[in-house]
């Protein structure tokens, strides 16, 4: 447990009741460490302050305050404090973690694999790095206001004379390594590799083809959204003939698809950092869009990019999109292995003599749109 | 003016499937019982072409032509081909013969392909994930062919649109369209 905004006089009381006899499971430790943090309302603590952390806190809260306080998460104590209300709650709280670790368990990909769950507990222990604990809590934290798949960077960024260092990221410090690097590891030894540290596990089997995670598109999301440190991750080999395969396949993707998705989020309209927005770039083969996440004018550059090799300056310019679109497509396209660069401008098919009215070209994408939609 | 787009492929890719998943209208199909190999498929088999419709802002009109796959109704193909914008081929993965079909499509449709854009939906692969994107793509490069090879549930309108965006994009990417 951990105290969190409390006064060093009320705090002392507080460790002696937490650690007393009657709950011997307790101890204090760090807050991000702590299965359960105990917040003084009316303590030193800004009230924003405190309502980031009733927000974002990954395990639950016990709020001691003189007014009533509510929350998906929150456990209202009255203050003053009488340590047998407290302690009631310190229990109720232990029992339901318990039953949520035990369904978890139940829940886990590896469930029915009891020699493999061993081994991978033998390796790793049961309890996540802290910094992949945070990274997880991050992951799961519930959020209404989802930003846009291309990233919600003001438009007057991407207009500036030099390219914003802000509007550049490193794909090798994201999401979106690491599972190329479980793919390839699955695809090397073509095994099942395990790959942990993230809150939860991802399977990628069958060669590196496919890959499964109890972790929502959310959730990865998420985890795309920032640099991971690669330091507390583990890749494990796994047996596939200890693994219920049939369980693993009904939640599993395509590589393709998951490299795409992370992508996708971790370049939120970024362009990969050394990429020369001057280059002329052509795509080897389309993506298959019809399996992987659309995000607006993904078709239309795959159409461009196939047919010559472009700039991604000029492609913004030609087409009158938004930088963030083509930035996106670039990285999504790299992570797939489908970008080639040229020395210069290249155009591999010609348009058409007899060219159709753009206007009713226009009219049919419209149509189509919101059959797509409606779909 | 006439517009119309051409769904062709052999016997049982989801031709009349694909149009249904987009048509305004229900489509007309000339279904007849099927007689020869093609039972082993299916019951029924288009036997002339199938006709859907998509019907625009402004009342303008495209029409979707699906052809007959067995290649005795040949004669059809190009009758139907006839001033198209473009053509979405779609191939059976499930078929053990998808490549050499794919083949022989692309030798009859070559000159219209030369005229026009295609677009190459490959349905049914969750049945059957061989042949992958990959070798249809090297099928289509040797033919000197750089269209989209894309996978597709006939039975899906939202596959079965983007196909057709993806057609339409071919033609021209500097299509405008709404803001998506």
């Amino acid at each position: 447990m951990a105290l969190v905004g409390v006064e060093t006089r009320s705090r002392r009381i507080l460790e002696r009741i937490i650690t007393s006899a009657e709950t011997p499971r307790c101890t204090i430790v760090a807050s991000d460490e702590a299965d359960v943090l105990v917040v003084d309302r009316d303590g030193h603590l800004p009230e924003a302050e405190l309502l980031a952390l009733y927000e974002g806190a990954r395990q639950p809260v016990i709020v001691l305050s003189e007014t009533p306080v509510r929350g998906p998460n929150l456990t209202w104590v009255l203050k003053p404090v009488q340590a047998r209300v407290l302690l009631q709650s310190i229990w109720k709280l232990g029992r339901q973690q318990r039953r949520h670790v035990q369904r978890r368990r139940r829940e886990s990909l590896l469930a029915g694999s009891r020699r493999v769950r061993r081994e991978v507990d033998f390796q790793l222990g049961t309890r996540p790095p802290v910094q992949t604990a945070a990274l997880a809590a991050r992951a799961s934290r519930r959020d209404e206001e989802e930003p846009s798949c291309c990233g919600a960077f003001p438009e007057s960024l991407y207009l500036s004379a030099q390219l914003p260092a802000v509007l550049r990221y490193d794909p090798q410090a994201h999401l979106q390594s690491v599972v190329q690097a479980l793919i390839d590891e699955s695809r090397k030894r073509d095994r099942a590799v395990v790959l942990r540290g993230l809150g939860r596990d991802l399977v990628a089997f069958d060669g590196g083809r496919l890959v499964a995670t109890e972790l929502s598109d959310l959730q990865l999301r998420r985890l795309a959204g920032e640099p991971i440190d690669r330091r507390m991750l583990v890749f494990l080999l796994l047996r596939e003939s200890a693994i219920d395969m049939a369980a693993l396949r009904r939640r599993a993707v395509s590589s393709e698809s998951l490299l795409w998705k992370s992508a996708l989020w971790s370049s939120q309209g970024r362009l990969p950092v050394g990429t020369d927005l001057d280059t002329p770039v052509s795509i080897a083969a389309w993506p298959n869009l019809t399996r992987l996440e659309l995000f607006p004018h993904a078709v239309q550059l795959a159409a461009l990019w196939h047919r010559q090799a472009i700039s991604p300056r000029a492609t913004a310019a030609l087409l009158d999109i938004s930088y963030r679109y083509v930035f996106t497509f670039y990285s999504t396209c790299l992570q797939l292995g489908l970008i080639r660069e040229h020395s210069r401008p290249v155009v591999f098919q010609q348009q058409h003599e007899r060219q159709a009215d753009r206007g009713l070209l226009g009219k049919m994408v419209n149509y189509l749109r919101r059959r797509l939609k409606g779909a | 003016m006439h517009h119309k787009i051409l769904f062709t492929g052999p016997v049982g890719a989801g031709k009349t499937t694909a149009i249904a998943a987009i048509s305004d209208t229900t489509p007309v199909a000339t279904e007849a019982r099927a007689r020869d190999r093609t039972r082993l498929l299916k019951p029924h088999t288009t036997v002339a072409m199938d006709y859907g419709v998509m019907e625009l802002e402004g009342g303008e009109k495209v029409h979707l032509y699906g052809t007959p796959g067995q290649p005795r109704f040949d004669f059809m193909w190009e009758i139907l081909a006839e001033g198209g914008l473009g053509i979405v081929l779609l191939i059976d993965n499930s078929a053990p013969d998808a490549m050499y079909r794919l083949r022989q499509f692309l030798r009859v449709f070559a000159e219209v392909i030369e005229r026009t854009r295609l677009v190459v939906g490959v349905t049914k692969m969750d049945l059957a994930p061989q042949p992958t994107l990959a070798d249809y793509l090297r099928r289509l490069s040797s033919a000197g062919i750089r269209a989209p090879v894309l996978e597709a549930d006939a039975r899906s309108p939202r596959d079965v649109a983007l196909l057709v965006e993806a057609l339409l994009y071919c033609i021209d990417p500097g299509i405008g369209g709404a803001d998506p």
